[in-house]
């Protein structure tokens, strides 16, 4: 079961919903970097596809328009994979109620586990934001590590949506 | 800071010996072997791990919980040392920069505390990531490698990340 169209189908209005705001003059389309995903082999590093739809859209001019709208892709890939799996969660700790088994709060854990990421990924980029010269919190270098950082939680959280 | 690390690491002084003192026979060589000899665009990942996987091979009881918790442990405790190292590494940097800076006058924010306030967070990160993988095993033995195992990963990458970051002057 294609967990790759169910992300798809679930993700199309949330994007469709999040691009509004950054499209005034800007074609970006996440294409490029889901068509290298779609290509490169268990070995390759993913990172490689991240941020290739926002180069693609930078041939328009805005680069920092473009850079928001993949960090808005992958902030709303990772909307849907974290409900996706909070929901399973969710259903396995009702289950171990209702069956009398051993009560587990899986749920709580994996809240607990995307709270201290985003608490990581603050702190992260803000550590990026004063290594780099120019300090500003809108430079590329923060940008990117939001991008990074992103994909790389939901390229986690979608390698345990299909084992789960 | 350094306390921190080294207690939340717990023998992180031990990783620094090539081999071990128990039967496993431990050595880094064949995740460091698989970094050296990496294609360009490939996964740093697909290396971690590489080394407590021929320890389980070749040890007798390797693939038992218990022998697969040790193969693994050893492997975190040398990526904890690398960790460690490449903190220290980039805390020198950022510090020496936060000095020219104050010398400066400058209002730049510290790099040396933020670079600390990142580090504290990725730990708390880094425990509740594993405690949450543990959960995914409910009360299974497989949960205690599994967790040995998210630790190295997670402390892997990060070693990886610092190192990099290590790299700028």
């Amino acid at each position: 079961m294609g967990l790759r169209i169910l992300i798809a189908v679930a993700a199309v209005p949330i994007l469709v919903a999040v691009m509004p705001s950054f499209a005034q003059g800007i074609a970006f389309s996440p294409d490029a970097t889901e068509t290298c995903l779609a290509d490169i082999d268990r070995k390759t590093d993913r990172r490689i596809c991240v941020g290739q739809s926002a180069r693609a859209c930078e041939q328009g001019g805005d680069i920092a328009g473009c850079m928001s709208a993949e960090i808005a892709y992958w902030d709303a890939r990772l909307d849907v994979v974290f409900g996706l799996v909070m929901e399973r969660a969710i259903g396995k700790d009702g289950n171990a109620t209702s069956l009398n088994l051993i009560p587990r709060d899986q749920a709580g854990a994996l809240q607990t586990a995307q709270d201290s990421w985003l608490a990581y990924r603050a702190d992260a980029c803000a550590f990026e934001q004063t290594f780099w010269s120019s300090g500003d919190a809108d430079s590329p270098e923060v940008r990117a590590c939001h991008l990074y950082l992103t994909a790389e939680q939901v390229f986690y959280l979608e390698a345990i949506a299909l084992i789960e | 800071m350094w306390m921190i690390l080294a207690f939340s690491a717990g023998v992180a002084s031990s990783a620094a010996q090539p081999a071990t003192n128990d039967s496993t026979g431990f050595t880094p060589k064949a995740t460091e072997t698989c970094l050296a000899t990496m294609a360009e665009s490939q996964d740093p990942a697909t290396c971690i791990g590489a080394s407590a996987n021929l320890c389980m091979e070749t040890t007798e009881g390797g693939w038992s919980t218990y022998g697969m918790s040790t193969c693994l442990n050893h492997e975190l405790q040398y990526w904890d040392a690398r960790l460690n190292a490449a903190y220290k590494d980039v805390q020198a940097k950022r510090k020496a920069t936060d000095k020219e800076m104050t010398e400066l006058e400058s209002s730049a924010p510290s790099q040396s505390e933020s670079l600390l306030a990142m580090q504290r967070a990725w730990i708390g990160f880094r425990d509740a990531k594993c405690d949450y993988e543990r959960s995914l095993w409910g009360g299974g033995t497989g949960g205690g490698p599994a967790t040995v195992s998210c630790h190295m990963y997670i402390t892997a990458e990060q070693a990886l990340f610092l190192e990099a970051d290590a790299m700028v002057e």
